[in-house]
Parts: C-alpha cells; structure tokens; sequence
C-alpha cells in the first residue's frame, strides 16, 4: 500500500473509531470532509509533537500574558 | 444638520454633543438611516435596536440640557459582534441553534461600560458561526460584505464589525479575537483595530470560543477612537476570570508622543513568507515610515501557530461537543466537520500544546527586553472574493477559511496586544493590514505607533465610497 493510501487509511480508522467512542452522529456523506480537517489536524499535532519540552515545562492551561 | 455624524470619528461625535453642536438624538437618528441605507447590501447588522438607541439618546441630550456632565463617548453610536450579550436580545454567537435560548437578561460587561461612557448601542453584528471563522461568510444569517468591494469577504469572525464601521454605520464596534477575528477583518476592511493583552478586558456576558485564547476589543477608524473605547472598557472583572486585577492603565494620554524612542523591529522568517508580495509590501512601507531596518525572530512560530490550531480545535468542539451530538445538522457544514474533527484530538496533543505556550512565551519575552515593537502581516491576502474557498500562498493551494489567520494566530497564542493599520496602495481599491505588536499590557505602545503612522499619513481608515 503506497503512504498516502496508508495514511488515508488510517485517518479513516480515527474517525471511525472517534465517532463511536464519542458517540457522534456522523453522516457518511460528511465522513471525507471530517477526514480532510483529521490530516490537517495530524499535520499540526506532529509539528507540535515533535519538539522537545522539558518535563516541568507548564502544561496548565490558565494562560497569563 | 450641517454635522456629518457619518464621516465624523467617535471624538468628533462627543465634542459635538457636549458643545451642542448637534443632539445625540439627531446622531442616532443619522446612523440608523445609513444603516437602513447601507444593511441590506453589506449584511453587517443582525439586529437593530432603534427604541433602546433613541432612549438613551434622549436621557443624553436631557442630561445635557440640565447641565450634567457628559461622558467621554456622549453619543457615540457604537454595535457589538452578535456574541456580546445585550440585555433583551438572544444572543445568537452566528448561529442557529442559539436561536433557541432564552434573551440576555443583562448588557455584557463591555457594553455597560461604553454605555456608562455615553456610548450608545445600534445592535448587533453578523459574524461567522460561534466564532470559528476568518472569512465573515455565515449559511444563517448570509455573508456580511465589504464596503470597499462588496464582492468581497469582510474576514472574520468580526466581519459584521469590520463591515459596520467601515461602512460608517458607527464609528466604534466591538469584535472578538481567538485567532484573529478582530485583526483579519481589520486588515480586509481597511480599519484599524486593537486585540489587547489576553486578560486586559472582560469577556463577561460574551458567548465563549475557546476559552483560554479568546480576547475581545474595539474596530474603529481612527486610532484617538480605539484609545478612547479601550481606555473606557478598562478595569478588572471578578465576573470573569481570566480578566486580569490590573488598574486602569489609560492609553489616551500617551497617543501623542510619537515613537521617537521607540526600539522598533521587523518579524522575520515565518513572517516573511507563506503570504502574497503585497502582505510583504506593505510591512515594508511601515517599516520604511518608521526607519526601521531591523529584524528579529520569533523562534518557533510555525509551531505556536499549529499550537494555536489544536488548542482551538479541541477546546472548540469540547464546547459544543453536546451540540455536535444532538444539533449536527443545525451547525453550518464547514463549522461542524472541523469541530467534529477537533473532538478526535488525543489529549497528550493538546497538553504538548498548552506547555508549548508557555514555552514560547518565554522565548518572545526575552525578544522584549531588546525591541519594543515588532511589525508583522495581519493577513496573507487583501481580501478574497465573497464565497472564496481556497487561495494559493506560495505556490500551495490552502483553504481560505482556515488560513487568513496565518500570522495573527502565533500573536494571540502568547496574549500580545497588537494595533493592526490599514495600508492602502495606489490603483488598489482593496487595503491590507499589518499588525503593530508590543509585549504585554502595553497597549499604549501600540495605540502610539499606530496613531504616529496615522498623522502621518501612512495609514489611514476612511468610510467606504469617500
């Protein structure tokens, strides 16, 4: 299976198995949109993921300028 | 009336009222006519409120006319994004499901203060649905339109705002702010507009977005206007809790001291690329304005600005997660597919996110102790045609809705408090902003350089159609 087939793949597993632990009343036909925001929203979460942070770095998310 | 309340800015208004020059109620009685003339093209208005507006008008002019003093907005019109809460109104926040709530039983903190300042309230303003939007389309209520091209987006989520006032329906109207909603629709509509610290002002009685982001504050087109509201809204609020215990740190006194001491500095790399050249340009014609040749770097910004993403995403759709469940089809399609989305988000995402900001914090304040003002694009684009999807930025086709916010959203992420300026260009009917950054709780800063640039005459916000 090529890697964006792979990763199509798995995108759709995630929201399948999102939908159902949420109990979200997905319509089918929206399935491919919410897909296209997973991938964008997987993009973010590896720029994100990737970057070291120290383990007592603040997690809270009270935030004071 | 040899007055001209709809060219006139918000300082002109009150000095005309207090001098009776002209009566809050003829004032009144002018913007409601440009809004009967001017809504049904430009959409910014969702609700008009003429009885209460006259009835303040009226207690103005009787307080006038038996001497008491008057209050620094006496008989400014003014209107608020459909999500402040206005005693009487349900406040819809651009949807269709608010619909069915119950009226606001009380005016959001905001609105009593600038009432308490002598402002008077229009109504209410288009936006897109429950904030999450930087195009000002909505399915329920229609788009709002530009007025300096009404085939083109607004911006939002403000855009109801943006399209108000520069439409000179009010000289003042107040926006929200998670990603950038008051600073995209600024830079489209030509106006300038103030996100103030995270913290600064109350966001009581306002329908939340993500609540540890949203920020609220004025649009208007002239900076003297934005100083005076911001300076009126100030002051802690028990009634909300991220609202800072801070005094009143009053912005109109400094506007005029010009920049001459200012350390002053472009934002590079992130901020040099991913927009169209006229973004760039227009940085640039700031910086020149201010003899600026300097850049520095907010390290990271890439990351905070997908930080920003996910933290929004999830907070967003934890709000309306019930909603999603029992209301779907009831939310605009685009709104819900990305909510739906964003509830899929794992939690060690999100906290990676939230101790991100906090890393990032740290690092811009340090960038603080050298510069005083950083200048970056407020929009990647002029605005978009109405109904727009997608725009290319550098050679990558990207979803509109999504991306206008691509360099405001590392800005709130952090609080800072920005001033966006609208910068016109010769043979360009459209404007485009650039947003004047400071560190924290120094709005003063930015009002400052924002109103040297406006004497000036470098940037400026004039009501569309002359």
């Amino acid at each position: 299976m090529a890697d964006d087939e792979q990763k199509s793949a798995e995108l759709a597993a995630w929201c399948e198995a999102m939908t159902k632990l949420l109990a979200l009343p997905l319509d089918q036909a929206d399935s491919a949109e919410i897909i296209t925001n997973l991938r964008i929203l997987a993009r973010q979460m590896e720029l994100v993921g990737d970057f070291p942070l120290d383990d007592r770095e603040e997690p809270a998310p009270q935030f004071r300028a | 009336m040899s007055f001209d309340p709809v060219h006139a800015t918000a300082g002109d208004i009150a000095r005309a009222v207090k001098n009776g020059e002209v009566s809050a109620r003829d004032v009144t009685m002018r913007a409601l006519a440009r809004i009967k003339e001017q809504n049904g093209s430009l959409n910014a208005f969702t609700h008009v409120g003429e009885e209460r507006a006259l009835r303040q008008a009226a207690a103005i002019d009787a307080a006038r006319a038996q001497g008491r003093s008057l209050g620094q907005l006496a008989g400014v019109p003014f209107a608020v994004k459909n999500l402040f809460d206005v005693e009487g109104l349900v406040t819809l926040a651009g949807s269709k499901i608010n619909r069915d709530n119950a009226p606001a039983f009380a005016d959001a903190c905001l609105v009593r203060r600038l009432k308490d300042a002598g402002a008077i309230l229009l109504g209410a303003l288009n936006m897109g649905e429950y904030a999450y939007d930087f195009t000002g389309e909505n399915v329920h209520c229609g788009a709002s339109r530009n007025p300096h091209d009404a085939g083109h987006m607004t911006g939002g989520s403000s855009g109801g705002s943006a399209a108000a006032v520069a439409a000179g329906m009010v000289p003042i109207a107040l926006g929200s702010d998670t990603n950038g909603s008051i600073r995209v629709p600024a830079s489209l509509c030509g106006l300038f507009g103030l996100k103030p610290t995270f913290g600064r002002l109350s966001r009581q009685g306002t329908f939340p977005f993500v609540a540890s982001l949203d920020h609220v504050g004025p649009l208007a087109r002239s900076v003297a206007d934005l100083a005076t509201s911001y300076d009126a809204m100030q002051g802690p609020d028990p009634a909300d809790e991220a609202c800072a215990q801070r005094p009143i740190d009053p912005s109109l006194p400094h506007l005029e001291r010009g920049v001459q001491d200012l350390r002053i500095a472009v934002a590079g790399d992130y901020f040099r690329r991913g927009g169209m050249k006229e973004c760039f340009a227009a940085v640039e014609r700031i910086a020149q304005a201010l003899d600026v040749s300097r850049d520095v770097v907010l390290p990271e910004a890439g990351r905070a600005r997908a930080a920003a993403f996910l933290i929004t995403a999830s907070e967003g759709a934890a709000l309306h997660l019930q909603r999603l469940r029992e209301r779907p089809r009831d939310f605009d399609p685009a709104v819900r597919d990305r909510l739906f989305a964003g509830a899929m988000i794992p939690a060690s995402n999100i906290v990676q996110a939230q101790k991100f900001r906090h890393w990032f914090r740290r690092r811009v304040a340090t960038i603080f102790n050298d510069v005083d003002i950083i200048l970056a694009p407020a929009a990647p684009c002029r605005a978009p045609l109405s109904g727009q999807k997608t725009m290319n930025l550098d050679g990558v086709e990207m979803p509109v809705r999504a991306n206008l916010g691509i360099f405001t959203q590392p800005i709130s992420f952090i609080g800072l408090p920005v001033c966006t300026v609208p910068v016109w260009s010769e043979g360009e009917n459209l404007p485009i902003g650039v947003q004047v950054i400071g560190p924290p709780w120094r709005e003063d800063l930015v009002l400052r350089v924002a109103r040297h640039l406006e004497r000036e005459g470098v940037v400026r916000a004039p009501v569309a159609g002359g």
